[in-house]
C-alpha cells in the first residue's frame, strides 16, 4: 500500500492513542534539587503531553518545589523538564462542561493573578474549589507552553499541584523569594565580580571618565536612599545643580525621582533622565533645573525634553505582549493549522512589532539630534522607571561602539535598568514587557548590523531567561533598596551565568538545572553567544575613517521601516515546540534558524559594473525596501518524531561551524593581505561607513543589505579574493 | 519601420530625474532606440541608463501650479519606479508618447538584444553551454530505457518543443506522434528529470479527453512505457479538480482512471496566470506605499495573496519531490497547458531533489532545459509586468502576462532562505536572472519557443546571458561565500512564519 500524504510542515504531530503510564516507583523519581530547594507538592502518574499532541507524551511525576516546577519523566531515563517559578506566566485549566446535546465541551479557565477580574477573586480562593483537575496548561514568559495531564493520577494531585503553583509562583513579597533560601544554603565561595554594578561611587566615576562627560559630577545626596528609594546612593547629576536644590526639586516629582545623569560626552551632550512633576501648574523649580542645565551647555542650547507618556502607553505595550503570548503559544496542532492562513494579521493585530518599530524610530531620532546638535535629552516619564529606561539604553546602544560588546551590554543593562530602579517583578508579575521591548528592539539592530555587535540573538534570549532564574538576584529585585537591604550575594548575578553557560545552548535553556555550579574563575565567553562576524569589524570599517562627525563615531545604522521590522522567532515562535532528537533523521541544526548574520552575509553586494557601460538596467529597488524578510523561519526542523516512518526530514544546510570557518579564512586572508588572482570565489563587499559618507542624510534609509541597488553612492570595496 | 519615426523629441535639456534610494539627477534627457539616457553632463557625469523594454507603463501627470510641463511616472517591469519632471509642456507630450510607442515596439528584429555586442571577448559562448544533447545525455547516461528522439525535427510534432525530446526508448515514433495528437499543444509526456533512484519524472500538455471522453491508445502506451509492470505512478495535476473538469468542456480534461489504471491523479492546485499577477500587483502595491505603517502592512502583504501562493507553489514541488524520492514512484506534471505552473513545479521539484541544480551552472541549465527550451513564452509572459494590470488601456487580449516565472525565483528564494549554505550562488544571481527575463540587452530571453527563437536566428545575432555571467570575472561576484556543496535533498519547511518575501 503506498502512503501518500501531501507535504507538511508540522510533522511528527500525528496523533497516537494515550499510553496509560506504568506505574513506577516513585522513590526513584526524583529531580536533582538545588541547594535549598523543597519539594511542595507532588503527582504521580502525570502525562506530559509532547508540544501541540492531544494525546501523545510523557509520563512520570510532577513537583513544585520553592524554585521550580520539575517534570521527571519515567519513560525517559533522566530526563528531567523544569521551568522557574517565577517564568509562569499564566497557568490555566480546562472546565469540561456538558453543553446543550450532551456534548462535552472544555473551557479554559485562567488561574492566579493574571485571571481575569471577575475571577480573580476566585482564584485566590481556589484552594477550596472542590473541582477535580483534569489537565493543566502552564504558558512561560519565556514563551514556552506545557501541559500536564492528571488523568491517571490519584484524584486530588491536579488540585494540589494547581494550588501550590498559584502560592508559590506569584509572591508578593521579595521576602519570600527562593533566592534568599538558596543565598544562605550555599557555602561561601566569593567569585569576585568583574562587572561594575553602579552601586558604588567608582563605577558611576569610571563611567564618566569614559565618555569624557564635562559638567556633570557625582552626588551622594541619596546616601541611606533619603532622596529617592529606587535609585542607587550615587548618582551622577549636572555640576552646577547643588544637593539641596536636588533634594527640593525631586520631593516635586512623582516617585520622589530627581533628574539625573545615563549618559554624556564631551561636546556637552547627554542623556537625563526624571520623573513628572505632581503638580503641573507648579513648573517653577522644574524651569529652573532646565534652566541650570541650559547654562551648563558649551553652546547654551535648551534642553530637549521627551514626554515618553504621551508616546508610550506602558498598558498597551502590555496588552501587546499578552497577544503576543496567545499567538504564539499554540496548544494544539489545529490551532496552529487554523492559525496559519492568517498569521500575518494576527500577528499585526497584536501590534508588538509597531511597538519596536516606534522604538527604533523614537531612539533614531534622539540619536540623531546627540550627533548633530549636541543636544541635552531630557527623557520624562511617569516615575522615569520603565519606558525612559528603554529609550535611554537603545539610544546608548546606538550611539556607542562599546556597548555593543558583550560586556558593555551588561555594563549598560545593569547601569539603565537595574540600578536605576526599573521594576522588573513587583509591577509586572514576573514579566516586564518593556525589558522585552528593550531586548527585541536590540535583536532588530544586530539583525540590521550585522558587524557591529560582539553578541547574537542566544545571547538576549538567554537574558530574557535569566529574568526568571530564582538562583540569580540581578533581576529578582525591584529598587536597589530591596537589594542592599535583601540581596545577600552580590557575586550570584545574571551576567556570571549567562557568561558560564556550559556547552550547547538547547541543553541549558530550560532553566537552572543545567547551570554549572563550579563557576570558573576567568570568563571564556562562550562561543555559542559570539557573533563571528564581529571579528571582521576593524577589516570593514577601519577604525580611522574621516566620516566622524563632530568627533562622533559613526551611529548605528538603524531603520525603523515597516518592512524591516523582524519578528524574533527563534524566541517567540520556536521555545513553543520543543526538539526531538530524530532517529536517522539527520543531524540537527546547531543554531535553530539562518541566523540574520548569515543573511548578511550574503548580501554583502557587489555592485556589478555594467558591461562595457553600454547598458545601466535600472537596477534600483522600489521606494520602500521591500525585501526585510518578515520571517525565516523553518518549525519543522524542530519538530520532528522518531516514530514516522515515511517522512525523514534532513536538515541540511548551514552550520555554526561554516560561519565560523569563513570569518577565520576572511581573517587570514586579510592579515597577510594575499591575493589570489586566479581564483573562482571573492568576496567583494560595500563597505558600511563607505554608505555613511556618501549620503547626505546620517543614517541611510535603507540599512546595507539593500546595497544591491547599486546606488552610486556605495563605495565597493573589493577587499580580497579568497583562493 | 525606423525608429526615427517613433521618436518625436530625441532630447530634453533641463530634465529632473527622482528615483527613491537615490539623489536627484538633472540633466539631459536623450531617447535613443532602446535606450532612455539622462545624463547631467558635469565633471564624473552622472548618467542614468534605462531600456525602454524595462518599461511597463507611464503615467502623464501634468504640472499643476505651473501650466507648462508636467511629470512622466515611468513604471518598470523590475518594479522599480521613477519619475522625470519636464519643463515644456510640448516635450512632456512628445516624450511621453515616445517612451510609451518604444516601450511596446513588437517587432523583434528591432530589440535591443540584436543591436548589442559583447565589448568583452566571450570566453565560452552561452548559447553552446546547455545544449539539450548534453543536458540530456546526463539524464539518459546512467541508464538503457531512455533514449534522446529527434521526433520533433523541424518542429513537426510540437512546436513548443526543442527538436530533441527524452522518451523511453522502447516507444517508437509513430506512438510519439500519435500521443502527441492527443496532448495540448502536441505537448506529449518528456522526460524532466531522473532521480538517482530510478524514479522519473515526465511532464507534458493536458490530455484532449473533451466532453465525450476521447482516449488514446498511444498515449497510454507511451506513459505506462514509463513505470514497467505492476508499478504505479502519479500524476500531479497543477488545477483545481473543477477546473480540470471544467476543461473538458473546451476540449481539455484529465487522464480517467479507468484508461490510466496504474496512475494516480492528485490535484495541487497553483493558481495561475490573472490571479497571480493580481496577487503580485498587489504585493508591489503594498511595498511601494511608503505612507503605510506597522498597522497595515503585514495585513496588506497577507491581502496579497503571494505569499499563499508561494507557499502552494513550493507544496506541490515538494509532494512532488516526496514521490520520487522517499516513494520511488514516477510522477507525471501538468496543468493545462503545459507551459507555466507545470514547468514551474518540475523545475522547483529538481532544485529540492538535484544538487546540481542549486550550483550556478546547473542553475543556468535548468532554467535552460526547463524554461527555455521547455516552451514558457516569455516574450508574451513577459511582455508587461504588474503595473501594466492597472492601466487597462495598454491589455492586450492575445497576450497573456503572468509572472510565473517570478514565482518560481521567489520559491528558489525561499528555498536559499531556508539553506543558506547549500546553494553556491547568492541571492544576487537570482536578481540578475529576474531582470534580465524582462528587459536585457542578452538574446536569451527573448521569443515564445524554440522554434521561433531558430527562426529569429538568436544564436547567432544576439549574445547569451549566460555568455556574459560565466565569463569568470563575473561569475565569482554571484558566488555564495557559505557554500558547501550539499549532496542530499533539502527538504524544505511549507510552514507560513518560512515564507519570506523576496522583492
Amino acid at each position: 500500500m503506498i502512503k501518500m500524504g501531501s507535504f507538511r510542515s508540522y510533522v511528527g504531530l500525528e496523533e497516537y492513542e494515550m499510553k496509560i503510564p506504568r506505574p513506577v516507583n516513585s522513590a526513584f523519581l526524583q529531580p536533582k534539587f538545588i541547594k535549598g530547594e523543597l519539594v511542595i507538592a507532588e503527582a504521580e502518574n502525570v502525562l506530559k503531553f509532547t508540544s501541540m499532541s492531544k494525546k501523545k507524551g510523557l509520563s512520570g511525576s510532577l513537583f513544585v518545589t520553592n524554585a521550580r516546577l520539575v517534570f521527571v519523566s519515567s519513560d525517559r531515563v533522566c530526563s528531567e523538564d523544569s521551568i522557574p517559578l517565577l517564568s509562569i506566566n499564566t497557568l490555566c485549566y480546562y472546565e469540561e462542561s456538558k453543553g446543550s446535546g450532551g456534548k462535552k465541551t472544555k473551557r479554559k479557565v485562567k488561574l492566579g493573578p493574571h485571571a481575569i477580574d471577575s475571577s480573580a477573586a476566585m482564584s485566590s480562593t481556589f484552594c477550596s474549589a472542590s473541582t477535580r483537575i483534569h489537565e493543566l496548561l502552564v504558558i512561560c514568559s519565556n514563551f514556552r507552553c506545557l501541559r500536564f495531564s492528571f488523568k491517571f493520577s490519584l484524584v486530588d494531585h491536579g488540585q494540589k499541584i494547581c494550588n501550590a503553583l498559584i502560592h508559590w509562583s506569584f509572591p508578593k513579597q521579595p521576602e519570600k523569594l527562593f533566592y534568599l533560601d538558596y543565598c544562605r544554603a550555599l557555602d561561601v565561595y566569593n567569585y569576585g565580580n568583574p562587572l561594575p554594578l553602579y552601586e558604588i561611587p567608582g563605577d558611576w566615576l569610571r563611567e564618566i571618565k569614559i565618555s569624557r562627560t564635562i559638567g556633570y559630577r557625582i552626588t551622594m545626596a541619596n546616601m541611606e536612599f533619603k532622596v529617592c528609594e529606587s535609585l542607587p546612593e550615587t548618582i551622577v547629576v549636572p555640576a552646577n545643580l547643588s544637593d539641596v536644590r536636588l533634594t527640593s526639586l525631586s520631593g516635586k516629582l512623582k516617585g520622589s525621582r530627581p533628574p539625573f545623569w545615563v549618559w554624556g560626552d564631551f561636546n556637552g551632550s547627554a542623556i537625563l533622565r526624571m520623573g513628572k512633576l505632581h503638580n503641573e501648574s507648579d513648573s517653577g523649580a522644574e524651569n529652573q533645573f532646565f534652566e541650570t542645565l541650559r547654562k551648563a551647555h558649551p553652546q547654551k542650547r535648551k534642553p530637549h525634553i521627551y514626554d515618553l507618556d504621551s508616546t508610550f502607553s506602558i498598558k498597551e505595550i502590555r496588552q501587546s505582549m499578552t497577544r503576543l503570548f496567545e499567538l504564539c503559544c499554540s496548544e494544539s496542532l489545529s490551532n496552529l493549522e487554523d492559525m496559519d492562513s492568517k498569521f500575518l494579521s494576527q500577528l499585526e493585530i497584536t501590534k508588538w512589532l509597531s511597538w519596536v518599530s516606534k522604538v527604533l524610530q523614537v531612539s533614531q531620532e534622539i540619536a540623531e539630534s546627540i550627533v548633530n546638535l549636541n543636544d541635552i535629552i531630557i527623557l520624562q516619564e511617569n516615575e522615569s522607571r520603565d519606558i525612559s529606561c528603554l529609550i535611554g539604553s537603545v539610544v546608548q546602544v546606538i550611539l556607542e561602539a562599546r556597548f555593543r560588546s558583550i560586556t558593555g551590554f551588561f555594563s549598560l543593562i545593569q547601569k539603565d535598568w537595574i540600578s536605576t530602579g526599573h521594576a522588573f517583578h513587583s509591577n509586572y508579575m514576573h514579566t516586564s514587557p518593556v525589558f522585552l521591548l528593550f531586548l527585541d528592539s536590540v535583536y532588530q539592530l544586530c539583525y540590521q548590523n550585522a558587524f557591529e555587535f560582539e553578541f547574537n540573538e542566544q545571547l538576549l534570549s538567554d537574558i530574557w531567561d535569566s529574568c526568571f532564574d530564582p538562583t540569580a538576584g540581578t533581576f529578582l529585585f525591584d529598587t536597589p533598596t530591596q537589594r542592599k537591604h535583601l540581596d545577600l550575594r552580590k557575586d550570584l548575578n545574571v551576567w556570571h551565568r549567562i557568561l558560564s553557560k556550559e556547552g550547547s545552548s538547547a541543553e541549558n535553556e530550560n532553566g537552572p538545572v543545567g547551570y554549572r555550579r563550579q563557576f570558573p574563575q576567568v570568563h571564556t565567553i562562550p562561543k555559542c553567544l559570539v557573533n563571528p562576524f564581529y571579528k571582521l569589524r576593524p577589516i570593514l570599517c577601519p577604525p580611522h575613517s574621516k566620516s566622524f562627525r563632530n568627533n562622533h563615531p559613526p551611529l548605528l545604522c538603524c531603520s525603523h521601516s515597516v518592512a524591516d521590522i523582524q519578528l524574533w522567532n527563534a524566541l517567540y515562535l520556536d521555545r513553543t515546540t520543543e526538539p526531538i532528537d530524530l532517529n536517522g533523521g539527520g543531524t540537527k541544526l546547531t543554531l535553530s534558524s539562518p541566523t540574520p548574520h548569515t543573511k548578511n552575509m550574503h548580501n554583502l553586494s557587489p555592485r556589478t559594473p555594467s558591461p562595457g557601460g553600454s547598458y545601466v538596467g535600472s537596477t534600483s529597488s522600489s521606494p520602500s525596501p521591500i525585501r526585510g524578510s518578515v520571517f525565516l523561519f523553518s518549525k519543522n526542523n524542530q519538530t520532528s518524531d522518531p516514530e514516522s516512518d515515511s517522512e525523514t526530514i534532513v536538515c541540511g544546510g548551514r552550520n555554526f561551524v561554516n560561519e565560523q570557518k569563513l570569518v577565520d579564512l576572511l581573517l587570514v586572508a586579510s592579515s597577510t593581505s594575499v591575493k589570489h588572482h586566479n581564483s573562482t570565489s571573492s568576496i567583494t563587499t560595500s563597505s558600511r561607513r563607505g554608505d555613511l559618507t556618501g549620503l547626505s542624510h546620517p543614517f541611510p534609509v535603507v540599512p546595507p543589505r539593500f546595497s544591491k541597488t547599486g546606488s552610486s553612492n556605495t563605495r565597493i570595496n573589493p577587499f580580497l579574493d579568497l583562493g | 519601420m525606423e525608429f526615427i519615426e517613433l521618436i518625436k523629441a530625441p532630447k530634453v535639456d533641463n530634465v529632473i530625474l527622482r528615483r527613491p534610494l537615490f539623489p536627484r539627477i538633472e540633466g539631459t534627457l536623450c531617447v535613443t532606440g532602446h535606450h532612455l539616457i539622462l545624463s547631467s553632463r558635469k565633471e564624473d557625469a552622472q548618467e542614468f541608463w534605462l531600456l525602454h523594454r524595462n518599461v511597463d507603463v507611464i503615467e502623464r501627470r501634468p504640472s499643476q501650479s505651473q501650466f507648462t510641463g508636467g511629470s512622466i511616472v515611468v513604471k518598470c517591469k523590475d518594479f522599480s519606479v521613477l519619475t522625470l519632471d519636464i519643463g515644456a509642456t510640448e516635450d512632456f507630450i512628445n516624450i511621453g508618447d515616445s517612451i510609451e510607442a518604444l516601450a511596446n515596439l513588437d517587432v523583434p528584429g528591432l530589440l535591443y538584444p540584436f543591436f548589442y555586442r559583447s565589448l568583452q571577448p566571450i570566453v565560452e559562448d552561452g548559447w553552446f553551454a546547455f545544449t539539450p544533447e548534453s543536458e540530456f545525455s546526463k539524464l539518459v547516461l546512467k541508464t538503457d530505457d531512455w533514449k534522446i528522439s529527434y521526433v520533433n525535427k523541424d518542429f513537426k510534432v510540437c512546436d513548443s518543443y526543442p527538436e530533441a525530446v527524452v522518451i523511453p526508448k522502447s516507444i517508437p515514433d509513430e506512438i510519439i506522434v500519435a500521443a502527441a495528437g492527443f496532448r495540448q499543444g502536441g505537448r506529449f509526456p518528456v522526460l524532466s528529470y531522473r532521480h538517482e533512484n530510478g524514479s522519473v519524472l515526465l511532464r507534458s500538455g493536458q490530455p484532449l479527453v473533451g466532453p465525450s471522453g476521447k482516449r488514446c491508445k498511444e498515449d497510454e502506451k507511451l506513459i505506462n512505457a514509463v513505470l514497467g509492470p505492476g508499478k504505479r505512478g502519479y500524476i500531479i495535476d497543477t488545477r483545481t479538480q473543477t477546473l480540470a473538469q471544467a476543461a473538458k468542456s473546451r476540449g481539455g480534461g484529465v487522464e480517467p482512471e479507468t484508461s490510466y489504471p496504474q496512475w494516480r491523479r492528485v490535484h495541487k492546485p497553483i493558481d495561475r496566470h490573472h490571479n497571480l499577477l493580481d496577487s503580485l500587483a498587489k504585493l508591489i502595491e503594498g511595498c511601494n506605499d511608503t505612507a503605510s505603517t506597522m498597522d497595515k502592512w503585514l495585513s496588506r502583504i497577507e491581502s496579497s495573496n503571494w505569499l499563499t501562493n508561494v507557499r502552494d507553489t513550493l507544496n506541490c514541488a515538494c509532494l512532488v519531490a516526496q514521490c520520487l524520492d522517499q516513494d520511488n514512484l514516477s510522477v507525471l506534471a501538468h496543468g493545462s497547458d503545459g507551459t507555466d505552473t507545470t514547468l514551474a513545479v518540475t523545475s522547483l521539484s529538481q532544485v529540492i531533489l538535484n544538487p546540481d541544480c542549486r550550483t550556478i551552472r546547473g542553475f543556468e541549465a535548468l532554467i535552460e532545459r526547463e524554461w527555455i527550451q521547455g516552451g514558457y513564452p516569455f516574450g508574451s509572459r513577459h511582455f508587461h509586468s504588474v503595473y501594466a494590470l492597472s492601466a487597462s488601456t495598454l491589455k492586450n487580449p492575445k497576450r497573456k502576462y503572468a509572472p510565473t516565472f517570478v514565482l518560481f525565483l521567489d520559491c528558489v528564494w525561499q528555498l536559499f532562505s531556508q539553506f543558506p549554505c547549500s546553494f553556491e550562488f547568492k541571492e544576487q544571481f537570482l536578481l540578475t536572472i529576474f531582470q534580465h527575463s524582462y528587459a536585457s540587452q542578452y538574446g536569451t530571453f527573448l521569443g515564445d519557443t524554440v522554434c521561433e527563437r531558430e527562426a529569429l536566428c538568436l544564436t547567432e545575432k544576439t549574445v547569451s546571458l549566460w555568455s556574459y555571467i560565466n565569463r569568470p570575472d563575473i561569475i565569482h561576484t554571484f558566488i555564495n561565500p557559505l557554500y558547501e556543496p550539499n549532496p542530499v535533498v533539502i527538504w524544505p519547511s511549507v510552514a507560513p512564519p518560512t515564507i519570506v518575501r523576496f522583492g
